[in-house]
């Protein structure tokens, strides 16, 4: 059975304590690698498995899953190196390519830990990823799951140092048991309250049924 | 029913609502015009004892009852409230997942009857997740407990009758928010004559928060993007708990992915415990764009000490943070409850 998000989390969490504590008591910067070099950084996700952090790969899926009130969003972000992983701000946006417009974002604090590979890792998939909103969503012109967006990820030090990423993703709705409440909530005629929507078998559109059918 | 017996039920009411209490030495009872079925449709809560160190939350349903011509367009709201409420809020009933109506105790409510479920599911949002936000105030201080508001001229919101409701009512006499008499809520709906605009509505709410003792004042942001189209925001308000310090609502483009300037902010509140609805507005939003909206918190030492805050805390981290959660004392809340016309669908962003 899968654990819920925030108990798979809390393991990586606790880790992170150890590793690095960005409080009153703890050092006010936590560096990973050479903050004189420009910050790298590379775009992550967190699967619906609930397993590690993973690399994202332009063009692949990203996993849909539900949060604690509902709705579905994408847990994205960056591992990165050259930084201070205390008190980042984390963006992440998902954007129409075909209208630019920017159909979900979020904006939130975010601390990275070092690893024995030199670059920082998120201290808690759960908070230091963005939790990105993005079904239902009233603006998104074609169903959010199954088709291609561009996701954009920028981390910020509070110094105003800061580094950008973008690559294509295509949102997938990641378990078996959200698949038809999620295919509902992404469906682009999705009304909050109404029925779900139907739509058209591949290759149906605009082909009147055959005599008989 | 006829109006003069109507008001004559609701006075008394009202006296044995004065009669009643103990603790009612210096207050004034709120008391709303009840509405005959050609003006509208009136709410009234019974009255309920809030004990020290209560947090109540309970769910009333009613459907809106028949309408001569199937659909009640209503063009000004009251929404009554006893000192000591931390919100009432009125939904469409959608899918029933986990709060049903038909389960609740049956209950008379002035106007209609219907149902009510104290407590128990009625904590958890995700069993109104998909159902659409229709009015709500965060008012019920001693001088002004009822909250009047007239929509803009030509718009309304739409009924069907028969069309089920929840209107929901949120007490606490605790540390942060104290409740000095009894806790009771009351709505006017009152039907609207030539109104031929919709109303929508958008609520948006920041579901993964957290704000801890270790670590630097957070602050979270989202943007919720409307449908195609122009869309005047009418009316806002933002709500969090006691560790919030700024609830900022600013218009956004739909195209940039930084906070917008402060002059496009429209509306921005640093009062926790009676956020005031901004209305009036009239304000265009960017076809395309929609709302950036930001929750700026601080950390503070609840008062009843941290083992309550810790246990609710899905991470286990022992650092008194506080996370997403509808309890005022021990966790927090970072929503839109914003009103725009004309109508193109009711909006969530969560």
């Amino acid at each position: 059975m899968l654990l819920s998000r925030p108990g798979r989390g809390a393991a990586l969490l606790a880790a992170g304590a150890v590793a690095v504590a960005c409080g009153d008591d703890a050092p006010t910067s936590c560096p990973i690698g050479d903050r004189a070099l420009p910050i790298e950084v590379v775009a992550v996700h967190w699967p619906a498995d609930g397993g590690a952090v993973v690399e994202l790969v332009d063009g692949g899926a990203v996993d849909l899953v539900r949060p604690l009130q509902g709705g579905k969003v994408i847990f994205v972000g960056v591992r990165a190196r050259n930084v201070d992983g205390c008190a980042l701000q984390l963006t992440a946006a998902l954007r129409d390519p075909a209208t630019m417009q920017v159909i979900a974002l979020e904006q939130r604090p975010a601390r990275l830990v070092a690893g024995g590979d030199g670059w920082g890792h998120v201290a808690s998939p759960f908070d230091d990823l963005a939790n990105v909103p993005a079904c239902p969503n009233a603006a998104a012109a074609r169903d959010v799951d199954g088709a291609s967006w561009r996701l954009e990820l920028r981390l910020e030090e509070p110094g105003g140092r800061m580094a950008e990423t973008s690559l294509t993703v295509r949102p997938r709705c990641g378990l078996a048991e959200q698949l038809d409440e999620c295919e509902c909530e992404c469906d682009s005629d999705y009304e909050l309250g109404g029925a779900c929507p139907t739509d058209p078998e591949p290759g149906d559109a605009g082909v009147a049924p055959r005599p008989g059918a | 029913m006829v109006r003069a017996s109507v008001l004559a039920a609701a006075v008394a009411a009202v006296g044995l609502v004065a009669a009643c209490g103990d603790n009612l030495s210096g207050f004034e009872p709120w008391y709303l015009e009840p509405l005959t079925a050609d003006e509208g449709v009136w709410v009234r809560t019974p009255e309920f004892e809030v004990a020290a160190g209560a947090e109540l939350q309970d769910c009333y349903f009613f459907e809106v009852p028949p309408q001569a011509a199937d659909t009640l367009w209503v063009d000004r709201f009251a929404l009554a409230l006893n000192p000591g409420s931390h919100h009432l809020n009125l939904f469409r009933v959608g899918t029933v997942v986990g709060l049903d109506p038909a389960a609740g105790e049956p209950v008379e409510l002035g106007g209609v009857a219907g149902t009510v479920i104290r407590g128990g599911p009625c904590w958890n949002s995700a069993n109104w997740a998909t159902w659409p936000l229709v009015a709500n105030s965060q008012q019920s201080s001693v001088e002004s407990p009822v909250y009047e508001w007239r929509l803009p001229d030509d718009v309304a919101t739409r009924f069907t009758a028969g069309e089920r409701l929840m209107l929901q009512v949120h007490y606490v006499n605790a540390s942060t928010q104290e409740t000095p008499f009894r806790g009771r809520a009351g709505v006017n709906l009152h039907r609207s004559r030539d109104d031929t605009i919709e109303m929508g509505t958008l609520f948006a709410t920041q579901q993964n928060i957290r704000i801890c003792r270790s670590t630097p004042p957070p602050t979270f942001s989202g943007t919720c993007s409307m449908p195609d189209g122009n869309h005047w925001v009418a009316a806002v308000n933002g709500h969090f708990h006691s560790r919030g310090r700024r609830f900022s609502v600013y218009a956004w483009d739909g195209q940039s992915t930084t906070r917008p300037p402060d002059a496009d902010r429209f509306y921005v509140s640093d009062d926790w415990a009676e956020p005031e609805m901004a209305n009036g507005l009239e304000l265009l939003l960017p076809r395309g764009g929609g709302i950036w909206w930001t929750c700026e918190y601080r950390w503070r030492e609840p008062e009843l000490g941290c083992a309550e805050v810790d246990a609710r805390d899905p991470l286990q981290a022992n650092d008194c943070c506080y996370t997403f959660g509808p309890i005022v004392e021990t966790s927090e809340h970072c929503n839109v409850f914003l009103y725009y016309y004309p109508r193109t669908e009711d909006i969530a962003c969560f």
